[in-house]
């Protein structure tokens, strides 16, 4: 297969850094957020989102100063070819993790809220089939697929929480700051790792039409997402309060629940959130899936991913079907997504500063080799 | 409800999968490299649907003799 051409525009950039964002973890954002700064959870989900914006920026000041190469390769230029072995494999394990925790997140939400009956083991192989077999797809058709996507994840969630603001009580938003909150940190890093599957941009920008866009659309991609997201806590905490929502599980769910549509055209309108929600971790999934074959064919400088999109679907069921219960599924996530940050925001930044310190530049490389 | 998940056992699955990937990988990128002519890649994908293929028999024995030494 010969090398994709330079085909992605900034608005299709921007619509991967959404659409992989908003996925599985908006239905227990508002937990999260509660859990960390109780009625402070809009100001927690805002310094999460500023802190994704300054990791993606990172990377976007990267792929700028590469513009040829992903970070695969880039990374072998500026700290040398078996260090960033260790970041690249560090890449993978990673993306791999995320992929099978995502996709058991994803089962665990259906069999307990619309299949019952259903084995949850069935629920995550149908999902990892589906990104599986999208991921088979060169980087110009998997950034189709989030562009094409993009207005059907954005448009019910903005709907949801423009209908759930009528009933909403604002005194529940009170104080701004949290009563006291003692894990704001905590809190930040927890939302910000939400946001994670925006490295994607680092594989993205070597296939942009204009690679010096990448910060505009890196920043609008934040914006929009970190602003949903933002709305979301604000929705669900002024609907339910910060107390109510530590008993549920997963809050944004139950916010569209509770929701209709005016003159109650549509009673509840979760069934159909639901659908939506489906669409929006397929795109999630495929993401982190797509970024988990990438990283190993760069890493071995083969010209196709598809044999790999294959021969892992086993391995990432067995890592998804790992945590015993939802519990420990969870407390895996949130490990997993602190450390992560490491990766995902460290790792850049020490990449970016070697980089200027050493004065390392890219030039016009085959971002395959 | 929340800390028993509903599983029902996941190996079954996971030999059908690592099964049926080797069977794909064979049939599908296996013959598209050797058409296209990507022998590095070629190369790969059969050492890949060897691996998955391996993985899967041992698997299967190991399961079949599990539950015959259970059910003795």
């Amino acid at each position: 297969m010969s090398q994709p051409p330079r085909e992605i525009t900034m608005m299709q950039a921007i619509t991967v850094i959404v659409s992989s964002i908003i996925g599985v973890g908006v239905l227990a954002l508002p937990l999260f957020a509660v859990q960390a700064a109780n009625s402070g959870a809009p100001l927690v989900t805002l310094l999460g989102s500023l802190l994704a914006t300054f990791g993606l920026s990172l990377i976007a000041m990267l792929g700028m100063r590469f513009p040829d190469q992903s970070i695969i390769l880039y990374s072998e230029v500026i700290i040398g070819k078996w260090l960033a072995l260790l970041g690249n494999l560090a890449i993978f394990f990673f993306f791999a993790m995320l992929t099978s925790l995502t996709a058991r997140e994803f089962g665990e939400v259906v069999v307990t809220s619309v299949l019952k009956n259903t084995p949850v083991e069935v629920t995550v192989i149908v999902m990892l089939v589906l990104a599986a077999i999208s991921s088979r797809n060169n980087i110009t058709t998997f950034a189709y697929i989030h562009f094409f996507y993009f207005p059907l994840l954005l448009v019910p969630a903005l709907i949801i929480v423009a209908l759930s603001l009528k009933t909403a009580e604002t005194i529940y938003l009170q104080p701004i700051y949290g009563n006291a909150p003692t894990n704001l940190l905590q809190g930040t890093l927890v939302i910000a790792a939400l946001f994670q599957p925006a490295f994607v941009m680092s594989i993205i920008i070597p296939y942009m039409k204009n690679p010096q866009k990448a910060i505009h659309s890196s920043l609008w991609g934040l914006l929009i997402a970190g602003g949903l997201y933002v709305m979301i806590v604000i929705a669900a905490v002024s609907r339910f309060g910060s107390e109510e929502i530590l008993k549920l599980l997963w809050p944004f769910l139950e916010l569209a629940k509770a929701t209709s549509l005016p003159a109650n055209i549509l009673e509840r309108i979760d069934a159909a959130f639901l659908a939506v929600w489906v669409t929006a971790v397929f795109t999630t999934l495929l993401t982190s899936y797509f970024m988990t074959i990438y990283s190993l064919t760069a890493m071995l400088k083969l010209k196709d991913h598809k044999m790999f999109s294959i021969f892992f679907l086993p391995v990432i069921f067995i890592l998804a079907m790992q945590p015993k219960s939802i519990i420990s599924m969870y407390s895996t996530i949130t490990i997993f997504g602190k450390i992560g940050l490491v990766l995902t925001i460290g790792y850049p930044g020490i990449l970016l500063l070697i980089a200027i310190l050493r004065k390392k530049k890219g030039g016009t490389v085959d971002p395959y080799h | 409800m929340f800390t028993d998940s509903n599983s029902t056992g996941y190996i079954g699955y996971a030999i059908s999968l690592w099964l049926v990937t080797a069977a794909v990988i064979f049939f599908l990128d296996v013959r598209t490299y050797r058409r296209t002519g990507q022998n590095k890649e070629w190369k790969v994908s059969i050492i890949l649907g060897w691996i998955n293929l391996a993985v899967g028999l041992i698997l299967l024995i190991l399961n079949q003799m599990t539950e015959w030494l259970g059910s003795r």
